[in-house]
């Protein structure tokens, strides 16, 4: 539960998520499953190439979309998220000061809504 | 919210901005002044180990005639000619390069002796008779003519003047047969990449033998313009049978290449056109460029000549390589940048220590992105020696 907590909090789930994604790629990488992506330059006759190059030719090519696309994404998404939640509840610390006209309704987000 | 919030702002962040980590650096493939970069040296190496491993260039070849054989064949005629070019840059290397020209040479001469002129064509060339006499393919003809004009412009090997002189004849001759000025390619078909390419290798041959075919080259031009525009785009059309009907419309597999081409016969046209090409096909997501096969709103069929289309943004693997060629050749640095930096995102280039090359290409992609990137010194010898053949450069 606290391990689940605490891949819950900014940025460590995304940064891990983005990290396992460029770990697989580097993986397929230095299995050398790069040169087969020539297997999907659309009209070659793959087939006479064997489906295991055909197969990982494809992998190869998913990993690096997700690498390239989503990886960068998800670990700038952790980020972005991690400081707007610091800067989130310092915002709100600071308006729940009591204004010259008075208090403010608005009470801190428990910690625990947090997550 | 806010994780949902994030991911779209992250998304804002990275998808403009990624196309800054693929772009190369400015000098990697082609310097300020035109000399090739060290991703371009890489791509010479290649190209060269491939021809010092017989066993490895057999696998290639092989692989690229199961697809087409025609890719066997335009390989060697795009590595000739970016050899030639780089041996006119580099006269310290020059008898490295060209005895590799010279062997590429050879080697497909006597393939052609001994399989035949259809060796390189693919099998439906067999499957009707060429409506004219002799039944040659332009295709074959003016690709030759190229290889061996091209060679000999930057020296004189004394075995390849006859045949130089030989095949420029049985060209001109072919063209000047047909009813619209062009020769087919297969029977009763006709391509402007072929006969644009064979018009561009005679004038090339100008260069070399002191002939003067600027009036052919006229006319064959007056008349491709005449029976070959599309009149929606203005653009030159890509396939048409013998007597001028049009089966293909504008391509860009054929512009980019035929663009290049008519430098040597008409610039002024040939500026007119690649601009054309440009803003009908051309285009830019998220800073990689890419080109279309087809112009907006034109039906095309994917196939051997475009290479796969990327849905929805209809990018052609076949269009986006010769637009390197479009590109550099008409110093449009702004979208070869762009081109470069799509290649080093999606091409997958693999480097080691025999060069660079593309996973998502074969040696016919890699060669036509070799010529492209050192293109120039070929073309603005034959310009210096004897001009285009049509010189309208004062006319709007």
């Amino acid at each position: 539960m606290r391990l689940w907590r605490w891949l819950n909090t900014p940025p460590i789930g995304g940064l891990l998520a983005a990290g396992a994604i460029w770990l697989c790629f580097g993986l397929v990488t230095a299995l050398g499953w790069r040169a087969n992506v020539s297997l999907l330059s659309g009209t070659l006759p793959a087939v006479g190439d064997g489906v295991f190059a055909i197969a990982t030719g494809l992998l190869y090519g998913f990993a690096y979309l997700m690498a390239i696309v989503l990886a960068p994404i998800l670990a700038i998404a952790a980020l972005v998220e991690a400081v707007a939640r610091w800067l989130i509840p310092s915002r709100r610390a600071a308006a729940s000061v009591d204004p010259p006209g008075g208090r403010t309704s608005e009470p801190l987000a428990p910690a625990s809504s947090r997550g | 919210m806010l994780s949902l919030a994030s991911f779209v702002v992250a998304a804002a962040i990275w998808l403009p901005s990624a196309h800054l980590f693929f772009a190369p650096p400015h000098d990697a493939y082609r310097t300020a002044d035109g000399r090739p970069g060290p991703r371009t040296q890489q791509l010479v190496d290649w190209h060269l180990h491939l021809w010092a491993d017989p066993m490895l260039r057999r696998a290639e070849i092989d692989r690229m005639r199961r697809s087409n054989a025609e890719w066997d064949f335009m390989g060697r005629t795009f590595l000739v000619m970016a050899l030639a070019n780089l041996a006119e840059r580099e006269p310290q290397r020059r008898d490295e390069l060209l005895g590799v020209a010279d062997a590429i040479i050879d080697e497909t001469l006597a393939l052609e002796a001994e399989y035949g002129h259809l060796y390189f064509l693919m099998p439906y060339a067999r499957d009707a008779a060429f409506l004219a006499d002799p039944p040659r393919s332009v295709f074959v003809d003016g690709e030759i003519a190229m290889m061996l004009a091209c060679r000999q412009l930057i020296a004189d090997n004394p075995a390849y003047r006859q045949p130089l002189r030989d095949r420029v004849a049985i060209v001109v001759e072919a063209m000047s047969a047909g009813p619209i000025g062009s020769a087919e390619s297969y029977p009763d078909e006709g391509w402007l990449f072929c006969n644009a390419l064979a018009a561009a290798a005679v004038r090339v041959s100008d260069a070399v033998t002191g002939d003067d075919h600027a009036e052919f080259l006229g006319d064959w031009l007056a008349a491709t313009r005449e029976h070959l525009t599309d009149p929606a785009t203005g653009l030159l059309v890509s396939r048409f049978t013998y007597d001028g009907r049009t089966i293909e419309g504008p391509e860009g597999t054929c512009l980019w290449l035929a663009a290049h081409c008519l430098q040597l016969i008409d610039p002024v046209f040939a500026e007119q056109q690649y601009h054309l090409t440009r803003d009908a096909l051309a285009r830019d997501f998220l800073g990689f460029g890419y080109a279309r096969e087809w112009p907006t709103g034109t039906a095309g069929h994917a196939d051997v000549d475009s290479g796969p289309i990327v849905p929805v943004l209809e990018a052609s693997a076949g269009s986006s390589g010769l637009a390197v060629l479009g590109a550099a050749a008409f110093d449009d640095e702004r979208y070869l940048r762009q081109l470069l930096t799509a290649l080093e995102a999606v091409a997958f280039p693999i480097e080691s220590r025999d060069g660079l090359r593309f996973a998502a290409s074969n040696q016919v992609g890699d060669a036509v992105m070799l010529y492209a990137l050192v293109q120039g010194p070929l073309w603005q010898k034959t310009l210096d020696r004897v001009g285009p053949a049509i010189d309208d450069g004062d006319q709007p």
